[in-house]
């Protein structure tokens, strides 16, 4: 009973409170961008496995430049285009090494996070000379952005005003995203190619060049996630930054079938989810342990996951279903 | 007719030869790229240099004090057990082209259920100090069982509602990461007074280097556990019939249901037993180091095994001299940053990567590997002419 008690006063006590409405923003946009990424490589046939690595790598880059500029005015928006680039650069690498070179795209994936573990810590350690943080170096926060309107609405504003720039980026994306894969030439193409690579062969399309193409968007994305984490949700970059939210973005990615609103809907959900975990830290528990509770996000997308498979197997046996009356009716009709 | 020179590589044919020659590219690339990284980073490069590639085998050198130069060489051995079972694990699971990558929890559950069983039988819970040895058999078997139980959930996902095995099992690490945690620090396995590790068992249990016949030179009984996985390993790969149908499935699986090979069941078998073995590492490579529990991050052994069986290409007889290189530049890199002005040990993680790109590469070396096959053909038909004229 008192268990049932507990979650009735986390969860009464949160939704009550407004910063955990913006703790649940904030922890969607990051994984949100990772999950975009891995969409538009998911859409040309491709796992972006590697999107933790190009996370880790971008944000590394983006508090370096940011640094380098002097932490304050131009500096980190300079930072935030060079992680976007050295996101760019990777996915190109990704599709290299998959595509030109023939390697198993999981496995380069496994291998290029390996490759950027390494490099972050070892960059980090032979310019800062400390091997788990950048907090010596001033690299600057990108500014938060107040809406005019909105923010006067006394509740909603304070929820919806003064987040991260690339907060609104991330949620402005989804759209962005959704119009250039099924409105524009080369969001057909890549479809196209995903479908079936022989098909879209056949009619002219270069689908080396279309699936490299989507794997350089894809790095951008993880570039824009990674900046993100070391340029807004904190303002240095540490060994354990991403801890893993490019593999969420990517379970995201899978359980939303690579569908731009589906996968914000699920990003949100991880989001809520999450942030009651994070939220509940501060509180006393007695029945119920607060390091379980930080599975509970975690948990959450596995049972998503199962249950976005066990709605596509039911789609696909009606589809089978459909076939076969079809094909029993006309055996009837030239019976008859 | 058998005219042809008898070089060191002459009975293999061109296949194994390329497959030599890439490799042996692949490693000189990859330690390459570790001499420039220790020559731009290092205070002192050719002190560093000298110790990465030479560190663990210190003991060679008369120069360095003995007891020092074995620490080093017991630096090398512990990095290779826990290769040698995740290692076995992933090549038996990659075999049958099972992309799970839930090693990690299943190494995690392995260690906190053996040291819940040590803690158990011979901490402050039970006054009666139980035999060390049948503590150190229990906590093994339990593991064993965890693992295997903890890979098992992605494996019956897949069957029963067809969910990603790759996406299930790495959120099931994470979901172990937290369970390890809780365990750790909200249960009775929590230490009261350091609160940092679980309660310790005695060092009878411990499997950690013992003195060696009354030398300096130290050994764990880990590794020769994780010998004995490995052996076990390519046994049931390669001498049973299960293995064979398990590498049929990894080559041609529509082919391998058309024979009647079960794949579904054997993708699961295959998982479970990669589990089993990642759990006993886990085990072993606690029991091997502490005699208390100490759970709170990933040990990212899980992707190392990744990395074994790709550089074995799923054999497990060729894990032996895998394990032994990457263990060696491992530990190599470690007492090279453990000297001033030695840059960090990160940096192999960067030669591993890179020395995987270039192993896996099919179009990497492609002109070469076609001028070899020329060259082999034309030597054959040149013997085969001389023969008939000679007739």
């Amino acid at each position: 009973m008192s268990v049932f008690t507990e979650i009735w006063s986390i969860l009464s006590t949160a939704f009550s409170t407004t910063e955990f409405y913006t703790m649940i923003i904030e922890s969607t946009a990051p994984i949100l961008l990772a999950a975009l990424g891995c969409a538009i490589a998911a859409k040309a046939n491709a796992t972006n496995m590697g999107m933790e690595g190009i996370m880790m790598m971008s944000a590394l880059v983006a508090v370096l430049v940011s640094s380098a500029l002097g932490g304050a005015g131009v500096g980190p928006w300079v930072g935030l285009i060079a992680a976007v680039v050295v996101g760019c650069i990777l996915g190109f690498l990704v599709s290299v090494f998959a595509f030109r070179l023939k390697i198993d795209i999981i496995l380069v994936g496994i291998a290029m996070n390996l490759i950027c573990t390494g490099a972050s810590v070892f960059l980090m350690y032979s310019i800062t000379g400390d091997r788990t943080t950048t907090t010596s170096l001033i690299s600057g926060k990108l500014p938060s952005l107040s809406i005019p309107l909105i923010k006067d609405i006394p509740v909603i504003g304070t929820v919806l005003s003064g987040r991260f720039v690339l907060t609104y980026l991330a949620f402005i994306l989804v759209a962005v995203l959704s119009f250039l894969l099924f409105k524009t030439k080369l969001g057909l193409r890549i479809r196209a190619v995903g479908e079936n690579e022989n098909a879209a062969e056949s009619v002219g399309i270069s689908s080396l060049k279309i699936k490299t193409i989507a794997l350089i968007i894809s790095g951008a994305f993880g570039g824009l996630g990674g900046a993100f984490m070391s340029q807004c949700y904190l303002a240095y970059f540490s060994s354990g930054l991403i801890a893993g939210r490019g593999f969420i973005g990517l379970a995201a990615c899978t359980m939303g079938s690579a569908n731009p609103g589906i996968i914000c809907l699920c990003c949100l959900a991880f989001g809520i989810f999450y942030a009651i975990s994070m939220f509940s830290q501060s509180m006393k528990l007695f029945a119920i342990s607060s390091y379980a509770l930080l599975a509970l996000p975690y948990a959450i997308v596995l049972i998503g996951v199962v249950i976005y498979s066990i709605y596509t197997r039911n789609k696909e046996l009606e589809r089978l279903r459909g076939l076969d009356s079809e094909e029993k009716t006309e055996q009837n009709k030239a019976v008859e | 007719m058998n005219k042809e020179k008898k070089s060191l590589f002459g009975k293999m044919d061109v296949e194994a030869r390329f497959g030599l020659m890439r490799m042996g590219v692949a490693i000189a690339i990859g330690l390459g790229l570790a001499v420039v990284l220790i020559v731009v980073a290092a205070k002192n490069p050719g002190e560093s240099l000298k110790y990465f590639f030479a560190g663990p085998l210190q003991i060679l050198n008369p120069a360095v004090k003995s007891g020092l130069a074995w620490n080093y060489f017991d630096l090398w051995i512990q990095k290779i057990i826990p290769l040698l079972f995740t290692g076995s694990a992933v090549c038996i699971m990659f075999s049958a082209n099972k992309f799970n990558l839930g090693l990690e929890g299943a190494i995690i559950a392995g260690g906190l259920s053996c040291a819940w069983v040590c803690t158990l039988l011979d901490g402050d819970m039970l006054a009666a100090n139980a035999n060390p040895v049948l503590c150190v058999i229990l906590g093994l078997g339990v593991s064993i069982i965890a693992g295997a139980l903890v890979m098992l959930v992605p494996a019956l996902l897949e069957k029963f509602f067809n969910a990603s095995t790759m996406v299930t099992s790495l959120m099931m690490n994470y979901i172990l990461l937290y369970v390890s945690q809780h365990c750790l620090f909200a249960t009775s396995l929590r230490d009261a007074k350091t609160s940092k590790y679980s309660n310790q068992w005695t060092e009878d249990v411990v499997l950690t280097a013992k003195k060696f016949l009354g030398t300096d030179f130290t050994m764990r009984y880990g590794f020769f556990i994780g010998v004995v996985i490995v052996i076990l390993a390519w046994a049931f790969l390669f001498k049973t019939k299960w293995g064979y149908k398990i590498r049929q499935i990894g080559q041609n699986p529509h082919f391998a249901k058309y024979v009647g090979v079960s794949v579904v069941s054997l993708g699961i078998l295959v998982q479970v037993i990669g589990g089993a073995i990642g759990g006993l590492g886990g085990a072993t490579v606690i029991l091997g180091n502490y005699n208390y529990y100490y759970g709170i991050e990933m040990t990212g052994f899980g992707w190392d095994g990744v990395t074994m069986a790709i550089f074995s290409g799923n054999n497990p007889k060729k894990l032996f001299a895998s394990c032994a290189f990457i263990a060696y530049i491992r530990a190599g890199a470690q007492i090279m940053a453990t000297q001033p002005g030695g840059p960090i040990s990160e940096m192999t993680k960067i030669v591993e990567g890179v020395i995987i790109l270039f192993l896996l590469a099919e179009q990497f070396l492609a002109r070469t590997h076609r001028k070899m096959i020329v060259a082999e053909a034309k030597k054959k038909q040149a013997l085969k002419l001389a023969a008939e004229v000679n007739e």
